[in-house]
């Protein structure tokens, strides 16, 4: 690591964030990380994957799980430092998960600044820029990648006492970040690990000295770190509206208006409370959300109701697929109503500072569906699912020997499997027709009295039926060259 | 309200759409020349992906152009056809020019160096679809080498066609034949199809030692973009133009839902001297 070298990127960086020249493409990139738990019943195996997608495809279908519109793009290193300290070690295994991305992401980085010819789905090359759209992850994750300490924003300049800020906090730009560390260099040298880490920690920054995304052009972190539905919305409601709840009515006097709702067809039924319940998932606090309200209604003061039903209508409007200026007036309008009656929370007793993270993050939603379109198409649902195709049966299909190559060469002979299923769905027909025809004819002679009637078009092959409309247009694409134009790929948009 | 589709939703849309649609159809005519409106530019193949992995299937959307349908079944509606019949798209000119040169799905398979083969035979290196089709099975499933080699050596399916062709009445449930004889000999034909991005491993050198040497394992990521963009089944649901979108020609209500709708791609996208 060389930190004389920390100047040069930031000039790069400042030079390339003018705009892109003309007739350039833009290509969103989608980043994801998160650790996942790949051994079972043993071990203490993790993989650290990092999943790639592309903010171009429409947000219907790339999050679509089937589409596996997201790939595996690493799989970062998990490594185990022998320094002494615990705070140190950590320090260190962040510092190289920074490494590993600059060593992964350089491609990209370069291809925002200068651009790559890149080939559309027709056949003809674009002047390509990557800049990074989004990048979606947990809220430790967040943190680990803006840099920042665990006691600030990572996207706004809001330090732990201003969480509870009922106004949005101007953003913590790439720039600050960069000046920071750059102030902490200057103190101790970074191999000083121990003043290092203090130095750092005064700064309200985690340690990592070469952020992975340092001269990635167009993209800064206060922009890409996008609220999270899974962790920002459902987990919060878990953690704090529900816990109010229970302090505001009473844990047993809440277990029983539980028990005795009435369920509906199709909705979770909590015959037994939700106090004891175990292994809480993202699915079981949607479901506590959809009944919360009535639970507490009639035993807390109408203010307390009025603001807990405030924050669970933002969570719900905030997750609407598409929004429209009054939308998000209403959005915001209900997050404002909430910070009009938290007070009332704080009146039944309930011992709260309002220090929660997740309350800042709220703030930044409006704002970041006007950069970036609605949240919903950020979510980690679809990213943590990608992890059970992309990683965890690979790592079963292994003898649970080196994970990582194993899942890579599995991989590689999935992604050619997949291609050569493609394939064969979009050559002609008949060249499959005759070859069956051929096989029946030579294999089996005289045992079966006619010939067989091989289905032309329904092909028992997953994952890629053959009732696809877009492909033909494919077929037509790949035989003519399409004139080139500068007009736009989507012929609806021309 | 439970979820994003949901009646409450939709409803409150109806309700907002309806408070706009009626202002549109005179204005419509008037800024045709430079506005489309919506139901030209979104993609009428929706397509509806089923779960799992088996049936993946593209239907003929609902007649966006109908005013009445929009939201009789909310739980079927996607999200493109929400802001109605009004919509109105600003696309940012200028972007996007296209070159020659570049190369389809089709194009890159063909490139292979069995292509010809293939031309042949479309199941190369199988001899047929039947086999092709035992082949995928057991590539894609959870079976160990082991359990393919056991597999295999059962005698329905490795025993030998001549000496099963005297056994005339057994034939038929025999008569399963393969190329390959173990899981080692399938995983080399499979080696020999065209390959997508190629994996890289490298060792990371750290400043201070760990019990383990620090592999990172990575695909180049603009051959991941790469592989993404020329996806086959992504072609109609790619677009590349940023853009602003009206719920009417007056400007008044943008609508948010794409990334390229929001206002960060077409910022970037803004060239100034």
């Amino acid at each position: 690591m060389s930190f004389d070298c920390l100047q040069a990127p930031m000039m790069t960086y400042l030079v390339t964030q003018e705009a892109l020249p003309q007739g350039a493409t833009l290509l969103g990139v989608v980043l994801s990380d998160d650790k996942t738990n790949i051994s079972v019943m043993s071990g203490n195996r993790m993989a650290y994957p990092l999943l790639i997608s592309l903010a171009n495809i429409n947000a219907h279908l790339h999050n679509k799980a089937s589409a596996h519109a997201y790939l595996l793009l690493t799989l970062l290193p998990i490594a185990k430092f022998t320094h002494k300290t615990t705070h140190v070690r950590s320090l260190l295994q962040d510092q190289l998960v920074h490494q590993a991305l600059n060593v992964v992401l350089s491609p990209l980085k370069t291809a925002a600044s200068m651009g790559v010819m890149m080939s559309d789905p027709r056949g003809n090359l674009r002047y390509c820029f990557t800049p990074l759209a989004t990048w979606i992850a947990d809220m430790p994750k967040e943190s680990l990648l803006a840099g920042t300490g665990a006691k600030v924003s990572p996207v706004t300049t809001a330090t732990s006492k201003e969480f509870g800020d009922a106004y949005w906090h101007s953003p913590c730009t790439a720039a600050n970040t960069l000046a920071a560390i750059r102030r902490a260099c200057s103190q101790y040298s970074p191999t000083d690990y121990k003043n290092f880490l203090k130095a750092m920690k005064q700064l309200q920054l985690n340690g990592i000295v070469e952020p992975c995304w340092n001269p990635w052009a167009l993209s800064d972190p206060s922009d890409f770190i996008t609220p999270e539905v899974l962790h920002h919305f459902h987990r919060m409601s878990w953690d704090h509206d529900v816990k109010w709840c229970i302090i505001a009515t009473g844990a047993a006097e809440l277990d029983f208006h539980f028990s005795i709702i009435q369920t509906l067809v199709g909705y979770w039924a909590f015959n037994k409370g939700v106090l004891k319940l175990k292994q809480v998932t993202g699915r079981d606090h949607r479901a506590v959300q959809c009944y919360i309200i009535a639970a507490v209604a009639g035993s807390v003061p109408r203010k307390f109701l009025i603001a807990i039903r405030a924050l669970l209508n933002f969570h719900y409007l905030a997750q609407v697929p598409s929004f429209t200026t009054q939308s998000l007036e209403k959005v915001a309008g209900s997050l404002q109503e909430f910070h009009d009656h938290k007070e009332a929370i704080l009146r039944q007793g309930i011992q709260c500072d309002w220090q929660i993270l997740k309350l800042e993050l709220l703030q930044s939603v409006v704002p970041s569906i006007r950069q970036l379109g609605a949240v919903m198409q950020w979510s980690a649902d679809i990213t943590e699912h990608a992890h059970i195709n992309e990683i965890k049966v690979l790592a079963c299909a292994g003898n649970n020997q080196n994970y990582y190559s194993q899942i890579a060469r599995h991989l590689d002979r999935l992604d050619k499997w997949i291609n050569v299923g493609m394939t064969m769905k979009i050559s002609p027909t008949q060249a499959r027709t005759k070859n069956m025809n051929q096989w029946a004819r030579t294999t089996s002679p005289g045992i079966l009295p006619q010939p067989i009637e091989f289905p032309t078009i329904s092909l028992s092959l997953p994952p890629f039926s053959a009732r696809c409309p877009p492909l033909r247009n494919l077929i037509a694409h790949s035989q003519h060259q399409q004139p080139v134009s500068t007009l736009p790929l989507n012929p609806r948009y021309g | 309200m439970n979820q994003p589709f949901g009646l409450c939703y939709c409803a409150s849309v109806a309700e907002e759409m309806g408070l706009t649609t009626t202002e549109n159809s005179a204005e419509n005519s008037v800024d045709r020349e430079r506005f489309h409106s919506l139901e030209d530019v979104e993609v009428p193949d929706v397509a509806h992906w089923e779960d799992g992995d088996e049936d993946i299937r593209m239907d003929v959307s609902p007649n966006y152009n109908d005013p009445s349908t929009p939201f009789d079944d909310p739980h079927e509606s996607q999200h493109e056809q929400l802001p109605g019949p009004g919509g109105f798209v600003e696309a940012y000119e200028g972007c996007t020019e296209a070159f020659p040169g570049g190369e389809t799905f089709m194009g890159q398979f063909r490139r292979d160096q069995y292509a010809g083969q293939r031309q042949e035979n479309n199941y190369f290196p199988w001899a047929s679809r039947q086999e092709w089709g035992f082949a995928s099975w057991l590539l894609r499933s959870r079976l160990s080498m082991a359990a393919i080699d056991s597999l295999l050596s059962l005698e329905i399916v490795s025993h030998d066609i001549l000496a099963s062709s005297k056994t005339y009445h057994l034939q038929q449930i025999r008569n399963i034949p393969l190329s390959f004889r173990s899981a080692k000999e399938l995983r080399t034909c499979a080696k020999t199809l065209p390959s997508g991005p190629q994996w890289v491993c490298e060792t990371l050198t750290t400043e201070y030692p760990t019990k383990e040497p620090a592999y990172v394992f990575y695909h180049n990521p603009i051959e991941c973009l790469q592989a993404l963009l020329s996806h086959p089944l992504f072609e109609p649901h790619i677009s590349f133009v940023p853009r602003k979108v009206w719920t009417s020609a007056a400007k008044i209500c943008r609508v948010y839902n794409e990334w390229l709708s929001g206002d960060h791609a077409w910022s970037m996208q803004v060239h100034e001297f």
